[in-house]
């Protein structure tokens, strides 16, 4: 047998018994071969016998080393079959694929797409939801927050006083560190070159209860929080960097904060940000990252304002922690007089307050990702079945050459999973941009945004999709491509039989399941659009364009404030805030400019319990005493802001420390406390009710519009404004300016940070926004999710209209002896467009029935994430469903057109 | 056999290749072909010759496959590969050039 037959018909796989009976088979035949000659030869049988054996020598070494060579021969063998086996069939894929470039190029982009947006949201996720957090042991870590249960404030983690802290901290025996921290602006620098800092102010316990150490240098000990060794800080890598140069002899220098002194004592690791802004609740309003962190003695007095972390003790559980935190509220309730009843602290594993806002949004992507995907690989498994089918005759004759279908199949693998290797390696390069794009755009918004990077496990995540299109894409082509009807695809000469038999319905069938994807995607984008612009066009209680926002943080140490309640020393503050806002009203182009804080959508949250003249309102069931949100203001700020007046008048300048107090309500808490009584000339108070000394009564002279405070998907609460001149809180340290103009931001700032200057050149302007910006980035999640789920609409769409277009060209072509007899038998055209549309609509109608129970489930699955839309909002429904029939209608129209030209003649010529 | 030579190694590899070079062989034709070529003065073993056609398969110089014999019973024949009959040339050369230096030095017998 010549090898190239021997390769042809390959032989089986020898097993060791096989190739241990084949080599006795050799010994015998040789054994036997020389007997014969040896007796012809006239040699006498028995000693012939003995001869021919003694001629073999030792058979039982031979034996075993004839064994040991025969499976390495085999091991070899068979490497060798599969490696060509492989190459030939890639040979040939590679053939055929460059033969069809436009099926190439197709399949190789969409699969480019569906790996490239679900690598990147894998790795999104995987980064975001399943890395560990970047501090030691990250599950022991907690949040503990303050919270009012149904008090209807803004947001459910508030503040904790400073006392309750240092109770926390006393008497815990679930926590081996807890530390309190607040956000604080710094002035870095002299009185010439200033740079806002963001800083925050912790405790001691603080880099302990994160579990991690410092780049160079030391952290703070609990020592740093007593006076004379509390002038120390600890810089953030970006800001050594950035100022310092990353000297390591920065250690030990002096800077100067707030027109203090302070030793910097450490510098923490690259990365390291605690608290990044976007992932701890707004109303703490801390920055982005924070540049520079100092120690703070648990404040005695003042304004609740800390945020505690702490850590677990080894072994002891989230529930134990919560069983002790209540055993430890008791013994604060025992401390405090009067707090009995008023303590609630919340416990959040560290894990659940960075991820738990955007874990249903990264998920739903995902989701929505996966389907795409899906989508990707059913349109190139059906092009794939359309080409097997142009190749049928082919295929046939190979099929009775001899070829198995598992040969067949094994052609189609290959040429699956070079599409899917080009589709992979775009795929990647798509996801490592998309990646990179996300971090530079998205970092300071997305939790752990400054994570993303393309790592192993993105890597592994693109390999395991790469490897499911492969899988998904390749079944169904295996299965046609395998099972040509040899007989009838020869006789007809491989053209007609039937309508093209198993791989049409193949076809149909993946066209379907594609539109009911697609649906899918298309209604879940329609969900989210259309509760992104309820979002964006509700009613904002301001104006959104033409403002300009911007902060001052004054130095304590410079305009000091008294910390008791009653008084309303600001003595220092005020003239300079008259000074700097004068100068603001004077520059030309301001139309009004205003102080007040907090500002709408800044992120800041001011709450007060009240009392009011009178009966008290309809509380919720467990709230002890009215409270309603508190906003100091100055004249003008509701002119700034571009909010409406519903009854009364704005404060005036007469509105002194020394007048008589008055207020503004919003609307909600108008008809909250007065409901069909006109809410001006009415009193409230501050503070609960019965409080001693009594706060003095300030008269409403004005109703407001309710204004967005937190979120664009809030519902109004109840909000009081006072005269930033009476307001008995000491809320000065930052003050928040709004500014109207018709000029623009890059042109108004110059002059804004002149008019500044000239009142205290030594404090910058910081937090510059735009109020279009302000409503723009409390809708960023919702923004985020709707762009990608649009997207993925998108692409589902296109596909779809690609298949449907690509099935009903395919059936025009096979029907135009069909469509020629009927043309001749006196069909018009119009009869034959509406003949190839009502195909489409079949298919169109199955895949959009098949895909409506999906689209449901998926409508509920995202009902968390819609804002003033029903998950099954009929209107998005209706119009997904329309959109989809008048893509695909649009697709059949193209092969309709040329079906509608075919000449009866030339038809029946063919 | 205390009469015949004793084979230097890697004699019988070189021998097998020679014996394979007319053709496809089964075990027993090769070595009839070294007696026969030899006059028996060269005696293989059959366990070294079976030892040598596996280990040369398994080098890739000779390739075997099942045929049938002159009296039509199952056999497995031989047969040089293209790497099999390189390795012949070089085995030969460097044979002729030992047997030559050896009897340089021995003299004529």
């Amino acid at each position: 047998m010549s090898p190239v037959v021997k390769r042809v018909f390959h032989l089986p796989w020898r097993t060791r018994a096989v190739m241990r009976s084949d080599l006795e088979e050799e010994f015998a035949f040789h054994f036997d071969m020389r007997f014969r000659e040896l007796v012809a030869r006239g040699v006498p049988a028995a000693e012939a016998r003995t001869l021919a054996l003694d001629e073999f020598g030792d058979l039982a070494e031979a034996r075993c080393y004839i064994d040991a060579v025969d499976e390495a021969i085999e091991a070899a063998t068979r490497q060798r079959d599969i490696m060509d086996n492989v190459t030939r069939s890639l040979r040939h894929a590679v053939r055929r694929l460059v033969r069809a470039p436009l099926f190439t190029l197709t399949s190789v982009l969409t699969l480019t797409i569906g790996i490239g947006a679900c690598a990147l949201m894998m790795s999104l996720v995987s980064t975001v939801l399943l890395k560990p957090l970047p501090y030691g042991q990250p599950d022991r870590i907690e949040m503990v927050w303050g919270t009012v249960p149904n008090g209807g404030l803004g947001f459910v983690e508030q503040p904790t006083h400073g006392r309750m802290f240092t109770l926390i901290r006393d008497n815990t025996r679930a926590y081996e560190a807890v530390a309190g921290f607040r956000g604080a602006a710094f002035n870095l620098g002299d009185a010439t070159n200033p740079e806002r800092l963001a800083g925050v102010q912790v405790t001691g316990g603080f880099f302990r209860a994160l579990g991690v150490s410092a780049e160079i240098g030391r952290f703070f000990e609990r020592a740093n929080e007593t006076p004379g060794n509390d002038r120390v800080a600890v810089l953030s890598d970006g800001l050594w960097r950035r100022r310092f140069g990353g000297a390591s002899n920065v250690i030990g220098r002096a800077i100067t904060l707030n027109a203090e002194s302070y030793v910097v004592i450490g510098v923490a690791r690259p990365g390291f940000a605690f608290p990044r802004g976007a992932e701890m609740p707004g109303d703490f309003q801390f920055a982005a990252t924070p540049d520079v962190w100092v120690p703070l003695a648990p404040p005695t007095a003042g304004p609740s304002d800390l945020a505690i972390v702490a850590r677990l003790r080894p072994g002891v559980t989230h529930a134990a922690a919560r069983q002790d935190m209540d055993r430890v509220i008791g013994v604060i309730e025992a401390s405090i007089p009067g707090a009995k009843g008023h303590i609630h602290q919340l416990l959040v594993p560290l894990r659940d307050q960075i991820v738990g806002n955007v874990q249903l949004m990264l998920v739903s992507l995902l989701a929505g990702v996966v389907l795409v995907l899906v989508i990707a690989c059913v349109n190139t498994a059906q092009l794939l079945v359309a080409q097997l089918h142009v190749r049928r005759r082919e295929l046939a004759v190979r099929a009775a050459l001899g070829a198995s279908a598992r040969r067949i199949a094994g052609e189609v693998m290959a040429e699956v999973l070079l599409l899917v290797a080009g589709g992979g390696v775009g795929g990647i390069v798509v996801g490592m941009v998309g990646l990179r794009l996300l971090r530079t755009f998205g970092a300071a918004r997305l939790p752990r945004g400054s994570e993303l990077a393309f790592d192993t496990r993105s890597a592994l995540a693109a390999l395991a999709v790469t490897v499911v299109a492969a899988l998904l894409a390749s079944i169904v082509p295996m299965l046609t491509g395998s099972r040509v009807p040899l007989v009838e695809t020869l006789r007809s000469g491989g053209r007609g039989a039937g309508r093209g038999g198993m791989s049409i319905k193949a076809r149909r069938a993946l066209i379907v399941g594609e539109l009911a994807v697609s649906l899918v995607l298309v209604t879940s984008a329609g969900l989210l659009i259309r509760s992104l612009s309820r979002q964006l066009n509700g009613a904002l209680g301001f104006s959104a364009s033409h403002g300009l926002t911007f902060e001052l943080s004054l130095p304590p140490i410079r305009y000091p404030e008294t910390q008791a309640r009653t008084s309303m020393d600001h003595t220092a503050a005020l003239p300079f805030l008259a000074a700097a806002l004068n100068n603001i009203r004077a520059i030309p182009g301001v139309s009004a400019a205003a102080i007040g804080k907090p500002l709408p959508l800044s992120g800041a949250q001011e709450a007060t319990v009240f009392t009011p003249e009178g009966d008290l309102p309809p509380l919720a069931s467990d709230a002890t005493s009215p409270i309603a949100e508190y906003t100091v203001a100055s004249p003008d700020m509701f002119r700034a802001l571009g909010t409406p007046f519903v009854a009364g008048h704005d404060f005036s300048a007469a509105d002194r420390q020394d007048s008589p107090p008055v207020v503004i309500v919003n609307q909600a808490m108008a008809e909250w406390l007065w409901p069909n009584k006109p809410a001006v000339g009415k009193r409230i108070r501050v503070g609960p009710p019965g409080m001693k000394p009594a706060p003095p009564w300030m008269t409403v002279v004005g109703v407001v519009s309710n204004m967005k405070r937190y979120a664009l998907t809030e519902t109004p609460r109840p909000e009081m404004i006072v005269p930033y001149t009476q307001n008995p809180y000491p809320t000065f340290s930052t003050m928040q300016f709004v500014v109207r103009s018709r000029l623009e931001a890059a042109a108004l700032l110059p002059a804004i940070r002149a008019a500044v200057a000239a009142a205290d050149a030594s404090i910058p302007v910081a937090q510059v926004r735009t109020i279009d910006d302000l409503v723009a980035s409390s809708a960023s999640n919702a923004r985020f999710v709707t762009r990608f789920m649009t997207g993925f609409g998108i692409v589902a769409l296109v596909l779809a209209i690609v298949g449907v277009y690509g099935v009903i060209g395919y059936s025009v072509q096979q029907r135009r002896q069909e469509f020629g007899i009927r043309r001749a038998l006196g069909a018009d055209s119009g009869e034959i467009v509406r003949l190839i549309l009502r195909q489409c609509l079949n298919l169109t109608g199955a895949g959009l029935a098949l895909g409506l129970g999906l689209t449901i489930a998926a409508g509920y699955g995202l009902r968390h994430l819609l804002f003033d839309v029903s998950p099954f909002d009929p209107a998005t429904f209706v119009g997904a469903v329309v959109l989809i029939a008048a893509a695909t209608t649009a697709a059949s129209l193209v092969p309709a057109a040329a079906a509608a030209r075919i000449e009866p003649r030339a038809a029946l010529e063919e | 056999m205390t009469s015949s030579i004793d084979l230097l190694q890697g004699t019988v590899d070189v021998l097998t290749l020679r014996a394979l070079v007319f053709g496809p062989l089964h075990g027993y034709g090769v070595s009839q072909w070294i007696r026969d070529r030899t006059d028996g003065e060269l005696v293989v073993e059959n366990a070294a010759l079976y030892k040598a056609l596996h280990r040369l398969e398994l080098a890739g110089a000779i390739a075997a496959e099942w045929g049938r014999s002159e009296s039509n019973r199952r056999a497995r024949y031989y047969h040089l590969t293209a790497k099999g009959r390189r390795q012949l040339r070089t085995e030969e050369s460097r044979w002729h050039r030992y047997t030559r230096a050896v009897s340089k030095v021995l003299g004529p017998a």
